[in-house]
């Protein structure tokens, strides 16, 4: 082939893709067509489309020579071919090279009581997990390119007849302002749909479970789903996300009404255990029983510096064995946590660097921690406990009080995507029936 | 969003700075002594000894000689090598000879001292002060010198009890006088109980017994499980005891009628007594035991029972004024006896 025969728009593309290793043209002729194909060897399956390039050719579109837009089709996994004698090019969308994942069970949690299939990075097989699970006619799942350097899908899911409409036109109002912000993560996403950057308690709920996810929907949530991310993300999320998880109704109702009174149980105590060991150490021992208080009082003989420092030092000990082990390999994971549990449980007491007391109090405090549903939910609650711990030490049993109602009042002044945060469900006025 | 980012902790901090607990001390820096003894030292002075107790059950004795309470707390916070908190002290032990003087003194103390629990009770140790004081059983974690008076403990309805808030409260009425712990130390136990002070205002003028102190404790309507023993080889249970006054001032005087309703069970019968029988019994002693008592405390002037406390309404300032001095030894005061027998082991009752 000579490249004089080359069309402006040939030598155009092959310009704009000189640095992509894989971008491939390919000329063969097709009974009396001499044609080239240009594409991505890393997203086309070459041999498979020229097998089928006769039913390939059939569904093309021309599209104007002079188009800038074709180096973004090739980005898109399309295929561009230049026959000869016919000036403009045809786009044609080839067979893919498989890059997805298949469904699998979940990596993150362990769902209990629920189907096990989770989601993927393909955006239309999770569209698809949803609707399977969720068979009704007002299912609605609207799709929107994000962004002016990356272009990203994001799929809008949601049941017309449950959620709340005002979430729904908040958030189409948002997406669609501001649609030119690249969304390459979650916190892009929140920024285009202009959620308040420092916040306590998120504003969605992140799930992998597709069972979960739909449960979320019939509740009235509006699922945001992003090409390439396999996480379905709520909106919004509301005070009884903390203890609730719609997996809970699979279970008979007193044990889900254990479950939620040991998990909001949980809650108190993570915030206030390390607390009032310091308040009851050192700013109001009095509020102990004489028996405690001689006991607490051994258990802390020859630990050198005050109970707050104490408290701090180790508490940052937790928090490093909680940020190692959480993204560590299987294998070395138990490892760590064992090393951890000797050192901190066992080493440090004998030291007397700690009072074993608060070993048990921190373990607690962690434990407690854990029982929040949902790990992206416990960590506003761990940050706020340190809030509620500097209070203490500063002003006592007084300080922890004000700690507790300043919550109540922050969690109060929520108000995300048009719902208050204290809201305890979200049973849309069924607008849309 | 800027500027709030700013203000707010420099704001935190100026509130932190000017209004925190700066000067608080660890648990492991403070003894936190569980008993009070205050008797008579040298010429008039207070003489203070505090018990420290230990986990191990040992006691630490802090003491302290001055004029007044506070500067001999304040001796004893100096000799010490740690901070003296005195937020833990449950129990005030006087010696009988400074109660006889006058305890005002002492309860003003305790009510104004911001860290002193107004819940503390009150005892007077008759004897050996310091042997009582310094009395210490092996084997025992020394707060059981507080539980002994703890109804959640080792009390009896044979022991009265009085808290501090109690002391001064009668202190300064003018319709009530109480009754304060009489112990000394015991042989094998940490106190042995000797009765009941009667206190007539601040001073104590004289004594009741233990069975004396059990209808103390019935007209305060106070008592868990006090056992009675009768004459004819039986014992009883007080489970339950309602007490209803009716005053009247007539032109002879107050007049008061304490109706007494009584529910009881029987722990021993060895006469097979119907129940009936008992009941009368018992009816007829603690009719007289209560007119005993009653008569006493109108000669001693002291007014434990609280019969003053009936009157508050129908008297006028003038009479309210007087009524432990005039009123009270003139109070005509007939009490009645009610028993209901109950958990009967003997269903056949009737047929006897």
């Amino acid at each position: 082939m000579n490249d004089l025969k080359k069309a402006k728009w040939e030598l155009q593309l092959m310009e704009q893709m000189e640095t992509s290793a894989d971008f491939r043209s390919s000329t063969f002729s097709a009974g009396d067509h001499q044609m080239t194909l240009y594409y991505l060897k890393s997203l086309v399956d070459l041999n498979e489309t020229v097998g089928m390039m006769k039913s390939l050719l059939g569904q093309s579109t021309q599209a104007a020579p002079s188009s800038v837009d074709l180096a973004g089709c090739l980005l898109e996994g399309k295929a561009i071919v230049s026959l000869n004698g016919l000036d403009a090019p045809l786009i044609i969308t080839p067979v893919e090279l498989v890059l997805n994942r298949p469904i699998m069970s979940p990596q993150t949690v362990q769902p209990l009581q629920g189907a096990f299939d989770s989601f993927t990075e393909n955006l239309d097989a999770n569209i698809g997990l949803l609707r399977k699970k969720l068979k009704r006619k007002d299912f609605a799942a609207e799709a929107y390119t994000t962004g002016t350097n990356t272009h990203r899908e994001i799929a809008l899911v949601y049941l017309k007849g449950a959620v709340h409409k005002n979430v729904v036109d908040f958030m189409k109002q948002k997406l669609a302002k501001n649609r030119a912000a690249d969304v390459h993560n979650v916190s892009d996403l929140l920024k285009l749909l202009e959620q308040p950057r420092i916040s306590l308690v998120p504003s969605y709920l992140s799930s992998e479970l597709s069972e979960e996810t739909a449960q979320n929907m019939l509740a009235g949530k509006v699922i945001v789903l992003i090409d390439q991310f396999p996480f379905a993300l709520a909106f919004p999320a509301i005070i009884k996300d903390l203890w609730s998880l719609r997996s809970d109704l699979n279970n008979p109702v007193l044990f889900r009404l254990f479950y939620r009174f040991i998990r909001i149980a949980g809650i108190l105590f993570s915030i206030v255990t390390p607390s009032l060991y310091v308040i009851l150490n050192a700013v109001n021992p009095e509020l102990l029983r004489i028996q405690l208080a001689l006991s607490v009082a051994e258990s802390r003989e020859g630990v050198p510096y005050p109970s707050i420092v104490e408290v701090c030092l180790m508490l940052l000990l937790f928090e490093l064995v909680i940020e190692a082990t959480i993204r560590l390999p299987k294998g070395i994971g138990p490892t760590l946590t064992m090393i951890g549990g000797i050192i901190l449980g066992q080493a440090i007491v004998q030291a007397h660097l700690v009072s074993n007391l608060l070993i048990i109090i921190l373990a607690a405090s962690s434990i407690a921690n854990f029982t929040i549903t949902g790990y992206i939910n416990t960590i506003g609650i761990r940050i706020f406990k340190y809030g509620a711990l500097f209070l203490s030490a500063i002003f006592g049993i007084f300080g922890l009080e004000a700690a507790l109602l300043w919550f109540c009042v922050y969690l109060a002044g929520l108000k995300p995507l048009s719902v208050s945060y204290l809201s305890l469900h979200l049973k849309g006025n069924s607008a849309y029936d | 969003m800027k500027r709030a980012l700013i203000c707010f902790p420099v704001l935190f901090i100026f509130v932190a700075i000017l209004s925190g607990c700066w000067d608080v001390k660890d648990i492991n820096k403070r003894y936190l002594p569980v008993v009070m003894g205050i008797s008579k030292g040298q010429n008039d002075n207070y003489r203070i000894i505090l018990q420290v107790p230990d986990i191990k059950g040992g006691t630490q004795f802090l003491e302290g000689e001055s004029k007044s309470i506070s500067k001999a707390v304040e001796i004893i916070r100096t000799k010490a090598e740690k901070e003296v908190d005195l937020m833990h002290v449950r129990l005030f032990l006087i010696s009988q000879e400074l109660a006889q003087q006058g305890i005002k003194n002492i309860v003003d103390f305790a009510m104004r001292s911001n860290d002193i629990s107004i819940k503390s009770m009150v005892a007077i140790v008759s004897g050996d002060f310091e042997k009582t004081l310094f009395h210490e059983i092996k084997r025992t974690p020394e707060v059981s010198s507080y539980d002994y008076f703890s109804e959640e403990a080792g009390w009896t309805p044979d022991v009265s009890i009085n808290r501090l808030w109690e002391a001064y409260r009668s202190v300064y009425s003018y319709t009530e006088d109480f009754a304060v712990p009489l112990v000394q130390a015991g042989e094998r136990t940490l106190f042995e109980f000797q009765g009941s002070a009667i206190m007539s205002r601040d001073r104590m003028v004289g004594t009741l017994s233990a069975n004396e102190t059990l209808i103390n404790n019935i007209f305060q309507e106070r008592y868990m499980d006090g056992t009675i023993e009768l004459s004819s080889d039986a014992s009883i249970l007080i489970k339950k005891a309602t007490i209803r006054n009716k005053a009247r001032w007539r032109s002879s005087g107050p007049n008061l009628q304490s109706r007494i309703h009584l529910v009881i069970s029987i722990l021993e019968n060895k006469n097979e007594k119907t129940n009936a029988e008992i009941a009368l019994e018992i009816k007829g002693l603690l009719e007289k035991r209560a007119h005993v008592i009653s008569d006493k405390l109108r000669s001693l002037k002291a007014d434990i029972l609280g019969n003053g406390q009936a009157f508050r309404p129908i008297m006028n300032d003038q009479q309210l004024k007087n009524w432990k001095e005039t009123w009270f030894p003139q109070l005509n005061h007939q009490i009645t006896v009610t028993v209901n027998v109950r958990d009967n082991q003997d269903y056949k009752e009737e047929m006897k």
